[in-house]
């Protein structure tokens, strides 16, 4: 299981949920940042950093097939352009349609040891919503049709990953049998996995792969943290290599904390250790 | 005699021109080099050509250490660098650039002299140089444990400062044997396979005596991969027939 290589001909899928509830313009952690603003800063390195493990020369090969949606005021698909749609598009799409590109100032290495400022140019393709409640069953019910049609379709891939960020309090009931039943619209290479990012008002120190709730804040992070998936074998090794103390408990959850390794972790070639 | 051939073939489902191996032989100054360029780099195609025919050109003693390998890489280093200057490239690809691309090395020289060759070898990463003597694996360089093979050794890469650790990476090692003795130079999934066999009382050099042409080596790696003995990856063999 969670062993399918990924390929052009045998894509995986990524499935980004974002809660946009009124909530998220709360700030984050007592800093100066919305709740949202984070929220969409970490789904555009995600983004980002799905777009840079498949760039090869001029091309993004369609290693992954990518949706992002959103729950608030409204469910649904919330990337302009390519991606706007119900369905999964190839990472080639959202490479393809940033919403802009922003010019960052960046030291980059010269070729010669040392570092120079540069202008390089940086995608976004989420802007921070906050409008409306907290529908997170219906948006999971959502996200497990997309799942299970995608799974259908691509039966021996590796299993799709659904990669849930919210402040946490639902306000259409108690998601976690839709989310159980979600994690059932895999492969034949495994159930689907929901990995679930907390970020809270009240702060709090980061926690990435725990394997118990003890010591989580508040009951909406214990919710969060049983319904994350279980790693996988193969993730929890690259996990224990990247010197993270996972166990055999480890679940794909983050409190106050991004998961942009869990995309690092995938295997998909070689990849040089000295590469940061 | 000296007999020398090798074969690269691309994973399966990608082109040729996809295939991120490289290698290169100078039978008259007997010298081999094998390259394997990461996937997760961009241009490590070219940057594993780069590296192969610069061992070709402009020699390296594999004896050498880490500093003299770090000079000798500037020259490689600035050819990659040059070959994208002034290239239009999408964002990601320029963000990707600026990264490195990256590859392993086996490069060895060998030297006959009398009833003996001698050989000398450096690697850095998961390309592996094989000594097999009357019918027996004497050497295994650098990995000497079919488990020892991963996904993220270190790499040679394009900006020299990625190449700051490379001292306690670098492997050398120097040999003599007999004449008539075989070095199998290969890249990772294919000595993966070599070495897990040859560990398991298997003789995988007499399966590797049928790639006589690029077609039968062609065939052999479809036929490994479809047993699922060998993973789905470039795979490079060159055979140096003392």
């Amino acid at each position: 299981m969670y062993a399918a290589e990924i390929s052009r001909g045998n894509p995986t899928a990524f499935v980004f949920l974002i809660d946009q509830s009124g909530s998220m313009v709360d700030r984050w952690g007592g800093g100066a940042k919305s709740k949202a603003q984070e929220v969409a800063d970490a789904i555009n390195n995600l983004l980002y950093t799905l777009v840079m493990r498949c760039s090869k020369g001029d091309d993004v090969l369609d290693w992954f097939h990518v949706g992002v949606f959103g729950y608030g005021a409204s469910v649904g698909a919330c990337l302009n352009g390519a991606g706007s749609s119900e369905d999964l598009v190839p990472i080639s799409q959202i490479a393809a349609n940033p919403a802009k590109l922003e010019d960052r100032t960046k030291k980059v290495p010269d070729g010669a040891g040392g570092l120079v400022e540069s202008v390089v140019k940086f995608p976004v393709w989420l802007k921070p919503v906050a409008n409306g409640g907290t529908p997170m069953c219906a948006a999971f019910e959502r996200v497990k049709d997309v799942v299970a049609r995608w799974s259908g379709e691509h039966s021996m891939a590796y299993p799709p990953t659904i990669i849930h960020v919210t402040d946490g309090e639902s306000t259409d009931g108690d998601p976690t049998e839709i989310i159980e039943a979600l994690k059932k619209s895999g492969t034949e290479d495994g159930d689907a996995l929901v990995f679930n990012i907390h970020i809270s008002s009240k702060g709090g120190a980061q926690v990435r792969f725990p394997d118990a709730e003890e010591g989580l804040p508040d009951d909406y992070a214990k919710m969060l943290f049983r319904t994350s998936s279980l790693l996988p074998e193969p993730l929890r090794r690259e996990a224990a290599r990247e010197g993270f103390a996972v166990t055999d408990g480890s679940r794909g959850f983050a409190f106050n904390a991004d998961l942009v390794q869990l995309i690092q972790f995938l295997d998909i070639g070689t990849r040089a250790s000295n590469l940061r | 005699m000296t007999r020398c051939r090798g074969f690269s073939v691309p994973k399966s489902g990608r082109k040729d021109a996809e295939n991120e191996d490289a290698f290169e032989v100078d039978l008259d100054r007997g010298a081999v080099a094998v390259a394997d360029g990461a996937t997760d780099s961009s241009f490590s195609r070219a940057w594993a050509r780069l590296l192969v025919d610069t061992f070709r050109v402009w020699p390296l003693d594999p004896a050498a250490d880490a500093r003299a390998l770090e000079a000798w890489l500037h020259r490689p280093q600035a050819l990659w660098r040059r070959m994208l200057e002034g290239r239009p490239l999408p964002w990601h690809a320029q963000h990707k650039v600026a990264r490195g691309a990256y590859a392993a090395l086996v490069a060895a020289e060998v030297r006959a002299d009398g009833d003996h060759v001698y050989w000398s070898a450096l690697a850095v990463g998961d390309c592996c140089l094989f000594v097999v003597e009357d019918d027996r694996l004497e050497v295994a360089f650098p990995i000497e444990d079919p488990q020892a093979f991963g996904s993220t050794p270190f790499l040679l890469g394009t900006n020299p400062e990625a190449n700051r650790g490379v001292a306690d990476h670098l492997r050398q090692r120097t040999g003599r044997a007999a004449r008539g003795a075989r070095l199998l130079f290969m890249s990772d999934a294919l000595a993966h396979w070599f070495l897990a066999a040859a560990r398991g009382g298997e003789r995988p050099w007499r399966t590797l005596d049928e790639a006589e042409d690029a077609g039968a080596f062609g065939a052999l790696i479809g036929r490994l991969r479809e047993a699922r003995a060998l993973r789905n990856d470039d795979s490079t063999l060159v055979l140096w027939e003392t």
